[in-house]
């Protein structure tokens, strides 16, 4: 087997290592320093790694593992936002004066975990990856656990998502019952006979299911709110991005290869699944005044846009969904920047703490409204665009099958529905709505370390430069779904 | 590279007031004024170098910009956008002079603003409908966050948002028919010179046709305010603070309008008929309907709003009734009620930020306190009321006579009724309990333009509406042209045998 | 040529401009400016008029306005004998009234304002005079309209003031709805606005408007009801009144509401076309010009019997103006639009003098307007009085006075045409001569019946020095062979669908001297100039046994219901109080309760709350119970299975 198609996660287990072995050597101020340092040089030294040296993919058919166009996409993805997501937990840390190296080791290790499923190409690697993040999460979810809402988090989590690997466990056995196969190139020509077919697609469904669970997409997303909003905010960033963004990468693959999608039945399965995402995420998140809980709605919401792609199928339409979901998890990023502040220094994830960014935090305030309006599709950033993408591919096949114009209609409504809670939650930064609450809340400056501004850069830059000069990112997820490509000729 | 200058330079502003610090103040105030002049005065070279007579757009400039789904940055002018884009440069000009008003949070302020200003010029400079729709809903944002942060009275935040709700319907409509017709032309392209060529070559199929223009239509007419989807429109006016009131009411409003013109009317002239049919008395419902609001309401503010939804209407019936002559009018009203909304909400902030409210009530005689400003309302007001010699009367008169043209005898009747009669009881009330009778305490503190700075945006606007008024044919000469060109499909398709009513002299 | 029709339009404009921009905080310098450009404008006419002796008019300059698809619209100069004579009257007496004005408003503290716009109506009477398109008259109609109102509205912080310059600018406007869908009329049945081609048109193709011929008369003849302020837009000239009293003779007595009776003789070749109604009002029979005539007369009779039971000098005289004009249109009607124009300019003369001299007395009287409280003003104002009695004697159609040919002309082709219109004619004459000595011999005559009458002295030069030059032109306007300077312009048309009654058969045999000119009437038609003479002594008889020396007004306690109806004017202003006004108030309270409750409130309100009822809604489910969650799970895979199966 070729090693190279394991180069940077390897690079991250090393790092891991490192910092374990940081964790023991010295005194515990100047550890964390400089574990914080190296875990920063060494995940740019990866991400730019993964720019120069690893630019090619690398074909290894035999393996369970390929270093394709898509995976190499994906994994400089969760490398940048991997960075920033190390630098707001350690914030969050350095406030708690928890132990650094636990927590940051886990998260690296779930990290690892993210990595490898963008190469997934085979039904058992796919489970396992989604073990590796599912059970860091498990930590990572309940690891406040001075505090009884974020135990209740962490329950929840376990069990839902215990549930969700054993079901898809399931649906993966049924599949390989009957086709004899776990590698998707293999289950893409195979067809299944007369008399099996109920059981392959009862697998099937039972494989979307558990990966339904982790993109939060309507009917397996009751966990999502109840856990956002007991979770410590960078965590929950995390489950909101990076988790979400395993899912989607998993799931591409896996309908692409088992699935024939633009097909009517399948058209329809995923319209009625995102549609159903849409509406719910939307009209929930209208009445909510936390924002982690806002968030885990919207998420939702966002999910459903992103399905869309599933029911439209073809390259395009794929390549326009990684373009969302890249995005979207960036926007993610920025926002949980301002959130975990707020959780930190205000001590509530309520809207109205939110008036007190703009002259504590302006920058993280800032942060938060240009994601918002990101997510709300607001031009020129690149929210819209990845909207854009989305309705284009959507009304390019309704022009030739009517009924998926409904479902635009539908999405339509959804962003509509969408843009008041989004602008909400920039009334709440910028309007002097609600005196009392800022006086309360009122206070110092909120000191942001450069390596903060450096994450709210990295999320900034990939929400305004793919939004005025598209082509940017376009090129590359284009670049991304064309090894779907192979697998949707099928 | 003109326009595309005119365009970037308040964007450059922009970014420069965000990355400057927010103490120096007067910086930022005057970076505005400069970058929005420079492009105000680069936008009188257009009209300067516009050369008549030759087909197509000029001053085109193209920069290829996502070329894998055919959309490209390219802007350019004919003499249907020529004006408003000139007209959009100077009205954001005059809205950054009237900012003094502003005391708080000068940088985001200004930032917002320049924003609005680039977005406003580079929608109607836009070729691209991606880029014609971006560039609206730029602009867009930034009034919604203004409201907020320093609008007026206490209903804002519900004004603001049922805006934002109501504006992004519309948008939404619009996106989803834009890109229908990107899709439906399956020449990947979003250029709408292109656009139309195609489809005039190879018609767009009826059953497209008939969901995608009322789609069109009704997303640009809520956008617009066309009763009975305009109750965002006073509200957020009302609320709104001035610089942001006239650019939204004066420039961006008129995005639907024009996009009607661009987008409706050369690409589907097959199904065209009997929507403009309906359009035709929806546009006298605005006209008619707004105008008997405009005379009930208590409140200044309100009363332009409505006053503005009024005129509004005329602009709709000069479309809808698809001939030149009314078409012409429609765009040089376009053109003249930007600059008299512009100037309304200007006066309107002048007399709030003096006085503290704009209640007809409590307000009179302030034409003793503020000549100037007194004497610019007067000229407004009556300029609004379809007064000859400002740019109101001669679009106004335009659309008259078109709407008679195209056989809509009672359309005509009603029109001319609201325009001379409706439009003069409210504009004229108006006048006669602000500026007129005694002096009230209330407004006993006011005190007038205190220099030329303050006097300037003004006088600008004030100059704007009298030039075009009395010397129409510099626009109507360039725009007849490709109003012709927009109108012959749609004209062969009505009157294939007889020899249409526009060529037989 | 062109550049002096150039300047006579164009300079007054140049001349508000400058006021308005560099002399606002100078009076005395802005009234310079007006007055000597008025002068220059009075004199470029006098050149105009010299020049044109030796070319053949009419004259046209046309330059392109606007011009889309067939509408095109000039800035056209049209010069003929009727726009000559026009722009005689506006120039000259607006010259006076300017300097006038000096003496009248010299204390003012916004004198500037006051001639700045006294210029824009100077360059908007002239562009009405001048222009030589529909357009273009309807253009400076409409901006007449506004100095109207600027000026009306001059006291602006007196609250009557500024409502009579809404109300004036407001009928204006009614009467312009009907003006501007007759321009339409008329350029979508000939395809032109231009005075020329019209005529041309027609004489060839009489025909041309078919069906929509007394339509378009009538639309058209809505303009004029609204300036010349005829029956029903008649409402607003007596409020007017509240206007400087120079203003009220300029542009409520002289020019403006002349300019009603010029568009009539001006477009006179419509509205004297037959009558012709579309299908389904064919039972309609009558033409334009009997309404014409109709609305003439009855102004002309309902106004006269107003001012008998006024008691404010101005609108005693502003009641008399609707009469005037209500000669003139009737004449119009009569098609005798040669009468018409002459009487305008004869009553231009007297009426502006009538105005400035009581203008002079409110002066003196210190703004005293009500004639019981005057009196005795024979020996304090003897300038005065003097030419007041001429204006007076001119008014009434003594002879040899101006007012006497014309009003003689009207009342001769009345009586030859229509006999009811006759005796209309001549109970105004004799109601005219009844009100002017009741005026007369109340306000000049007997005691003096205030404090302030008795300390009245007589003005200044500036303020007498017009009132005798248009005295003169009072007495002599009558002789100068104003209808037969006038008659080329009307013989040279092709008028044979109408049956207009010269009142010589041709040029030649009018009268070749001032005596033969003043016994005219008589051999013309004797037996109207008798009558006339005869109502005019009956009047003035009446009103001396009446009002020499009276305490009170006989007639109000005498007949008081009468006298109560005349009072208030025959109630008009009430019944448009509570008919239109009411309508269009309840109208708007419809449409802002509709807009306010129903679209604004309800439906939004209903539209709202059901998005968030069902955002409530949906988030029941979640209910924080992870069995829930775990059941709702599992239950969704099962029903998605079973779709997908099913399938």
């Amino acid at each position: 087997m070729n090693f190279a198609a394991f180069q940077l996660e390897t690079g991250l287990a090393a790092l891991v290592i490192l910092l374990l072995i940081l964790d023991g050597s010295c005194k515990q101020s100047l550890h964390v320093a400089k574990g914080y340092a190296a875990g920063i040089v060494g995940l740019g030294i990866l991400l730019i790694l993964s720019f120069t040296y690893l630019k090619t993919p690398v074909v290894i058919p035999e393996a369970l593992i390929q270093l394709d166009t898509m995976a190499l996409g994906f994994k400089r993805m969760f490398l940048a936002l991997g960075l920033g997501f190390f630098i707001i937990n350690q914030n969050w840390i350095a406030r708690r004066r928890d132990n650094f190296i636990s927590y940051q080791s886990i998260f690296l290790l779930s990290l690892i975990g993210m990595m490898l499923s963008s190469s997934v190409n085979n039904l058992l690697m796919m489970f396992l990856t989604m073990e590796i993040v599912a059970v860091s999460f498990y930590v990572m979810v309940g690891y406040n656990k001075k505090t009884e809402q974020s135990l209740e988090a962490g329950v929840k989590y376990l069990i839902m998502a215990g549930l969700a690997s054993a079901i898809m466990i399931m649906g993966i056995a049924f599949v390989y019952g009957i086709s004899g196969t776990l590698d998707f190139n293999e289950l893409a020509e195979f067809t299944p006979d007369e008399n099996s077919r109920d059981a392959y697609w009862m697998g099937i469904i039972l494989i979307v299911a558990g990966l339904g669970f982790k993109i939060s997409a309507f009917p397996f997303q009751y966990w999502a709110p109840d856990v956002y909003q007991g979770t410590s905010a960078p965590t929950t960033g995390m489950l909101a991005s990076a988790s979400k963004a395993v899912g989607f990468i998993l799931l591409a693959r896996f309908a692409c290869a088992a699935m024939p999608l633009g097909s009517p039945i399948i058209t329809t399965f995923w319209a009625i699944l995102a549609a159903s995402s849409i509406l719910y995420g939307n009209l929930c998140a209208i009445p909510q005044r936390d924002i982690k809980r806002l968030i885990a709605f919207s998420g939702i919401a966002n999910a459903g846009y992103m399905m869309l792609a599933f029911s439209v199928g073809g390259t395009m339409a794929m390549s326009a969904m990684f373009y969302y979901l890249i995005v979207y998890v960036f926007s993610i990023l920025g926002a949980f920047l301002a959130i975990s502040l707020i959780e930190t220094e205000v001590g509530s994830t309520d809207m109205d703490a939110l008036s007190c960014l703009p002259q504590r935090a302006p920058f993280a305030g800032f942060l938060l409204a240009v994601s918002m309006a990101s997510m709300a599709g607001i031009p020129p950033l690149a929210g819209f665009m990845g909207k854009f993408l989305l309705l284009k591919a959507l009304f390019i096949r309704g022009m030739a099958d009517t009924p998926i114009l409904i479902l635009a209609i539908v999405a339509l409504i959804g962003i509509i529905i969408s843009i008041y809670y989004y602008f909400l939650v920039i009334r709440c930064i910028y309007w002097p709505a609600n005196q009392a609450y800022l006086l309360r809340t009122s206070g110092s400056k909120i000191f942001l370390t450069s390596a903060l501004y450096l994450a709210g850069v990295i999320s900034l830059i990939m929400m305004i430069l793919p939004g005025i000069y598209p082509e940017l990112l376009l090129d590359g997820t284009d670049w991304m779904a064309s090894t779907l490509g192979e697998l949707l000729q099928h | 590279m003109l326009l595309t200058s005119i365009l970037l330079l308040p964007l450059l502003g922009a970014l420069i007031v965000l990355a400057l610090p927010a103490s120096l103040r007067v910086l930022h105030r005057t970076i505005a004024i400069t970058v929005t002049g420079i492009a105000a005065i680069l936008s009188l070279f257009l009209l300067l170098g516009y050369q008549g007579g030759i087909q197509g757009y000029q001053f085109i400039h193209e920069i290829p910009w996502v070329p894998s789904i055919g959309l490209n940055y390219r802007v350019g002018v004919d003499g249907i956008n020529l004006g408003l884009v000139i007209m959009a440069a100077w009205v954001s000009f005059a809205a950054v002079l009237v900012s003094y008003e502003i005391r708080q949070k000068e940088k985001l302020y200004y930032f917002l603003l320049l924003l609005m200003c680039g977005g406003v010029i580079g929608t109607f400079a836009s070729l691209d409908m991606i880029f014609f729709y971006a560039m609206h809903e730029l602009a867009l944002i930034p009034t919604f966050i203004m409201i907020g942060i320093w609008g007026r009275g206490e209903k804002k935040v519900y004004s603001a948002f049922q805006m934002a709700i109501y504006l992004s319907i519309g948008a939404m409509m619009v996106l989803a028919g834009i890109i229908c017709l990107y899709a439906a032309g399956g020449a990947q392209t979003f250029d709408m010179e292109k656009l139309a060529g195609i489809y005039s070559q190879n018609p767009m199929p009826i059953s497209l046709q008939k969901w995608i223009l009322p789609l069109l239509l009704f997303g640009f007419g809520i956008l617009v305010g066309l009763v009975p989807f305009h109750s965002w429109a006073p509200a957020a006016y009302t609320s709104a603070p001035s610089a942001a009131a006239m650019i939204h009411a004066g420039v961006l409003k008129k995005f639907g309008l024009y996009g009607i013109v661009r987008l409706i009317l050369p690409i589907m002239p097959q199904t065209l008929q009997p929507w403009m049919e309906i359009l035709v008395i929806m546009a006298l419902i605005n006209a008619i309907y707004c105008g008997l609001i405009a005379i009930r309401q208590k409140c200044f503010a309100q009363m332009i709003s409505y006053s503005s939804l009024s005129h509004v209407g005329f602009i709709f019936l000069g479309i809808a009734v698809l001939n030149s002559i009314g078409l012409t009018g429609a765009i040089f009203l376009m053109i003249a009620h930007g600059f008299l909304a512009a100037l309304l909400f200007a006066l309107n902030g002048r007399i709030y930020q003096q006085i503290g409210n704009t209640s007809m009530d409590s307000i009179s005689g302030l034409m003793q306190k503020m000549p100037f400003i007194g004497m610019i309302l007067s000229a407004t007001l009556m300029a609004g009321c379809g007064l000859p010699f400002f740019g109101n009367f001669v679009g106004e008169f335009m659309i008259f006579f078109g709407t008679w043209q195209s056989h809509y005898s009672w359309p005509t009747a009603l029109a001319v009724f609201t325009g001379l009669i409706i439009s003069a009881v409210y504009m004229l009330r108006a006048i006669r309990r602000i500026l007129h009778g005694n002096l009230s305490s209330i407004a006993s503190t006011a005190i007038d333009a205190e220099n030329t700075w303050r006097k300037l945006p003004f006088i600008l606007l004030m100059i704007a509406l009298i030039s075009i008024g009395t010397y129409p044919i510099i626009l109507t000469n360039k725009i007849k042209d490709p109003v012709n060109n927009t109108l012959e499909p749609v004209i062969s398709l009505t009157m294939p045998d007889t020899t249409n009513s526009d060529s037989s002299k | 040529m062109t550049i002096i029709l150039f300047g006579i339009l164009f300079l007054p404009i140049f001349s508000a401009l400058s006021i308005t921009f560099f002399s606002q905080k100078h009076p005395s310098i802005s009234a310079g400016i007006s007055i000597a450009i008025s002068c220059i404008t009075f004199l470029l006419t006098c050149v105009l008029c010299a020049m044109t002796q030796s070319q053949t008019l009419p004259i046209e300059i046309v330059y392109t306005w606007l011009s889309v698809g067939n509408l095109s619209v000039d800035l056209g100069f049209l010069v003929d004998r009727l726009s000559l004579i026009m722009l005689f009257v506006v120039t000259g007496v607006g010259s006076l009234i300017h300097i006038y004005s000096k003496g009248y408003m010299g204390k003012d503290p916004s004198l500037s304002r006051y001639f700045a716009s006294l210029s824009i109506f100077m360059f908007s009477m002239i562009g009405i005079v001048l222009a030589n398109n529909f357009l273009m008259i309807f253009i400076f109609w409409e901006m007449v309209g506004l100095s109207s109102y600027l000026l009306i509205g001059f006291w602006m912080t007196k609250g009557s003031a500024a409502d009579a310059a809404k109300k004036a600018f407001l009928c204006n406007r009614i009467g312009d709805t009907g003006f501007l869908l007759g321009i339409i009329l008329v350029w979508s049945c000939l395809g032109t606005l231009r005075f020329g081609e019209i005529s041309n048109l027609l004489s060839t193709n009489p025909a041309a408007f078919s069906s929509l011929a007394t339509i378009t008369g009538l639309l058209l003849l809505c303009g004029v009801i609204g300036k010349s302020a005829q029956f029903p837009l008649h409402v607003w000239l007596p409020d007017a009144m509240e206007g400087p009293t120079p203003v009220s003779a300029l542009i409520h007595a002289a020019t403006m509401v002349a300019a009603g009776v010029y568009l009539l003789a001006r477009g006179f070749d419509i509205f004297a076309l037959s009558a012709a109604w579309p299908q389904g009002l064919d039972w309609l029979k009558f033409s334009t010009l009997d309404v014409i005539a109709t609305i003439g007369a009855f102004t002309a009779l309902m106004a006269a019997l107003i001012a008998v039971q006024q008691n404010d000098i101005k609108r005693i005289l502003a009641y008399s103006t609707l009469s005037q004009l209500g000669y003139m249109v009737m004449a119009i009607g009569l098609s005798y639009p040669i009468a018409a124009m002459y009487h305008l300019t004869t009553h231009a003369f007297f009426k502006a003098l009538l105005f400035l001299g009581a203008g002079s007395v409110i002066v003196a009287l210190h703004h005293e307007q009500n004639i019981w409280k005057m009196g005795g003003l024979q020996k304090r104002m003897p300038i005065t009085f003097w030419t007041f009695l001429i204006a007076t004697l001119a008014l009434c159609g003594i002879p040899p006075l101006s007012g006497f040919f014309s009003k003689d002309y009207i009342v001769a082709e009345a009586l030859h045409k229509n006999a009811y219109l006759g005796t209309i004619a001549l109970v105004t004459a004799f109601l005219t001569t009844f009100y002017m000595g009741r005026l007369f011999f109340v306000s000049f005559i007997g005691r003096t019946r205030s404090k302030v009458s008795d300390h009245a002295k007589e003005n200044s030069t500036i303020i007498t020095m017009p009132l005798i030059l248009l005295a003169i032109a009072s007495v002599f306007a009558g002789f100068i062979g104003i209808d037969s300077y006038l008659m080329p312009h009307y013989s040279s048309q092709s008028l044979a669908n109408t049956n207009m009654v010269f009142p010589y058969p041709s040029i030649d045999q009018a009268p070749d001297n001032w005596f033969k000119m003043l016994i005219y009437p008589f051999k013309h038609a004797p037996m109207a100039a008798i009558l006339s003479i005869c109502a005019v002594i009956a009047g003035g008889f009446l009103s001396f046994i009446f009002y020499f020396n009276a305490k009170n007004d006989i007639l109000s306690s005498k007949f008081k219901t009468v006298s109560l109806w005349l009072k208030n004017r025959l109630y008009f202003d009430e019944l448009y109080q509570n008919s239109a006004v009411w309508l269009q108030d309840k109208l708007a309270l419809i449409c802002d309760f509709i807009d306010r409750w129903i679209i604004g409130g309800i439906i939004i309100g209903i539209i709202y709350r059901i998005v968030d009822l069902i955002g409530r809604f949906c988030r029941f489910s979640q209910t924080g119970n992870i069995q829930t969650y775990t059941a709702i799970f599992v239950l969704g895979i099962i029903v998605l299975s079973y779709w997908v199966i099913n399938w």
